[in-house]
C-alpha cells in the first residue's frame, strides 16, 4: 500500500529550470507539494541595464517558496546546510519516512557537486531527461532527436549520479516526434509526460526512503549529444534538403536557424523541401533538391513571409 | 564549436564525469584537437599545448594534451577522460601560464613540479601517469579547467604576477591595477 499523502508531505528541493519548460515546477507548486526551496539560475542582464529573473524565481515568489540563486554550483551545499542543517534528518533514524528532502532537477544548467548528492542520501535527486536513456545523453537530446529524423523519442526519470546522465532509470515513457515537431513543441510534450512520471514516482520514493531500484543503463549503448552554438545553426552545406528542414525545426529558439544571403543574415522559422528553386534565398543541397524557407526574419526586421520580403525588395 | 573566452560563465563551472566513452565523445576529442591547431595557426608566437572540453562549451571531464609541445610540427595529442590528480609532490615552482580562453594575458603560477594522475584513454584503458616539469603544470592547468578554475583565479590579487604578450612574442609585465577591475576577466 502506498500512502499518497506522504507524497505531499515530503520536503522537496527543486533545481531548474533553464531550457526545459517550467511545467513540472508549476505543477509541484500548484498541486500543493511541500516545495521547501527552489534553486534557480541567477538573474540575467537584460536590455537597458535591467535584470531578468528566471521563470523558476518568478514561480517561487508567487507561491512564497524561498528561491536560491547561487552563482556557482559549489555554493549549493552551503545553502542546503544553512536551510536544513548538516544532518537533515528531522526524526531519529528509522522514523524519518517522508521527512528527508527529495531533490527534483529539471535542466538546472549547473553541475551538482558530489557533496550535494551525498547530502541528500538516502534520498536521490531525480532528474527529468528528455530522451530514452542511454540514448542521447548530454545537452541536446530534444534537438538531436529532431535532427536525426527520429519518429519516436522519450523521457527518462533518472537518479542523478556523478557521471553525466548515467544514473538508474526509475521510469520512462516514449513520445512520438511529429513531422512538424519543433524543439519547443517536443520540450512541451516531454515536460507533460515527465511530470506524469514524476508524480507517480514521488510516493514510491518516499515509501522506500529513496531505495526504489531503477533499471541500470546499458552504458555500451550510450550516445552523447553536444551543445550547439549559434554558428552551428547556419543552414549551409547539407547533404539533403530534408536535413535542412529538420535543422530549422531543431533550432527554433536557442540557437535559431539562419541563412546568409548577399552578406545579410536571415533567421529562418519554417520552410519546405522543393525540387526547383523558387526564390533567391532557397538553399541547394547535394541531393539536388532545395530548401525553400517560407517564414524569415531579415536582420533587424520583423518575421515575415518570404513572399512579402521579396515583394518589398522588388519595390525598392 | 569555438573556443570560449572570459567572461563566459560556463568556464567557471565545474564539469561532469563522463560515464561511457561514446563515438561522439571521441569526435569531441577530434574536434578539440582541430580547434586547438586552428587556434595555433592564428597565433604565431604561441603553441596550443592542451585544451579542456569546457573551453569549447562542453562541461564534461575530458582534456587533450599535446604529445610534443616543444615541436610545433608534431601535431598529435592524447585525450584523457575523467583525469584525476592522485597526488602532487616536489618543489613549488613559479612559471608563466597562458590560456586559450584568456586572450593575451599570462600569469606566473606556483605549482608543484610532480604530479600523479589517473585517467582513461579514449579506448577505455585506465592509465596512471607520473609526470614532472612543464607537462605536470599543463595537466594541472587543464584539470583546473574541469573544476571551473582559470589560472588567473589562482593568482588573483598578486601584484607582480601578470604579463601581456606583445606582438613580437615577448612577455611584458603589467601593472596589476590595469586588470584589477577588468570585470570581463574575473567573471564576477
Ligand atoms: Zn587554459
Amino acid at each position: 500500500m502506498i500512502d499518497k499523502s506522504l507524497a505531499k508531505r515530503v520536503p522537496i528541493v527543486f533545481f531548474g529550470v533553464d531550457r526545459f519548460p517550467a511545467l513540472p515546477l508549476e505543477k509541484l507548486l500548484e498541486e500543493g507539494y511541500n516545495v521547501q526551496a527552489i534553486f534557480a539560475a541567477p538573474d540575467k542582464d537584460a536590455r537597458g541595464g535591467k535584470k531578468k529573473a528566471p521563470v523558476a524565481k518568478i514561480l517561487g515568489e508567487k507561491y512564497d517558496v524561498p528561491v536560491l540563486q547561487p552563482e556557482k554550483g559549489r555554493e549549493i551545499i552551503g545553502e542546503l546546510i544553512g536551510r536544513f542543517g548538516e544532518d537533515k534528518r528531522l526524526l531519529p533514524d528509522g522514523e524519518h519516512k517522508g521527512t528527508l528532502p527529495l531533490g527534483v532537477l529539471v535542466s538546472y544548467g549547473k553541475m551538482i557537486p558530489d557533496e550535494v548528492l551525498e547530502w541528500f542520501k538516502p534520498m536521490p535527486i531525480i532528474n527529468i531527461h528528455p530522451s530514452l536513456l542511454p540514448k542521447y545523453r548530454g545537452s541536446s537530446p530534444v534537438e538531436s532527436a529532431i535532427l536525426n529524423g527520429d519518429a519516436e523519442t522519450g523521457v527518462s526519470i533518472i537518479k542523478l549520479v556523478a557521471e553525466m546522465d548515467a544514473g538508474e532509470v526509475l521510469a520512462s515513457a516514449k513520445i512520438s516526434v511529429a513531422a512538424d515537431e519543433t524543439s519547443a513543441s517536443l520540450y512541451d510534450k516531454a515536460a507533460r509526460v515527465g511530470w506524469e512520471l514524476v508524480q507517480e514516482l514521488i510516493p514510491k520514493l518516499v515509501e522506500t526512503d529513496g531505495q526504489l531500484k531503477g533499471a541500470g543503463q546499458d552504458h555500451k549503448l550510450a550516445t552523447f549529444t553536444p551543445r550547439f552554438d549559434k554558428a552551428e545553426a547556419e543552414l549551409t552545406g547539407a547533404k539533403t534538403a530534408a536535413e535542412l528542414e529538420r535543422k530549422v525545426r531543431a533550432f527554433d529558439t536557442n540557437p535559431r536557424a539562419f541563412l546568409m544571403h548577399d552578406g545579410k543574415r536571415f533567421a529562418v522559422h519554417g520552410g519546405l523541401v522543393v525540387d526547383a528553386r523558387q526564390t533567391p534565398l532557397d538553399i541547394k543541397s547535394s541531393d539536388g533538391k532545395f530548401y525553400h524557407p517560407t517564414i524569415i526574419t531579415p536582420e533587424g526586421q520583423k518575421a515575415m513571409a518570404i513572399a512579402d520580403y521579396l515583394r518589398g525588395v522588388d519595390r525598392g | 564549436m569555438k573556443i570560449l573566452q572570459t567572461p563566459e560563465a560556463s568556464l567557471r563551472e565545474p564539469s561532469q564525469k563522463i560515464g561511457e566513452i561514446t563515438p561522439e565523445i571521441k569526435k569531441l576529442a577530434d574536434d578539440m584537437i582541430k580547434l586547438a591547431l586552428k587556434w595555433e595557426g592564428e597565433h604565431e608566437h604561441e603553441v596550443s599545448s592542451a585544451l579542456a572540453a569546457p573551453q569549447v562549451g562542453e562541461n564534461v571531464r575530458m582534456i587533450i594534451v599535446r604529445n610534443e609541445p616543444e615541436d610545433k610540427s608534431d601535431k598529435t595529442f592524447t585525450a584523457l577522460v575523467n583525469p584525476k590528480i592522485v597526488s602532487e609532490s616536489g618543489r613549488l615552482v613559479e612559471d608563466w601560464e597562458g590560456c586559450l580562453s584568456v586572450p593575451d594575458l599570462y600569469g606566473k603560477v606556483a605549482r608543484r613540479d610532480q604530479v600523479k594522475i589517473e585517467a582513461k584513454m579514449l579506448d577505455g584503458t585506465e592509465v596512471r601517469i607520473r609526470v614532472g616539469g612543464h607537462l605536470a603544470r599543463t595537466l594541472m592547468h587543464e584539470i583546473d579547467h574541469l573544476d571551473g578554475i582559470l589560472f588567473l583565479d589562482k593568482i588573483r590579487g598578486k601584484k607582480n604576477s601578470f604579463a601581456r604578450l606583445q606582438e613580437d612574442g615577448a612577455l611584458t609585465p603589467i601593472d596589476y591595477s590595469e586588470i584589477e577591475n577588468q570585470t570581463d576577466l574575473w567573471g564576477d
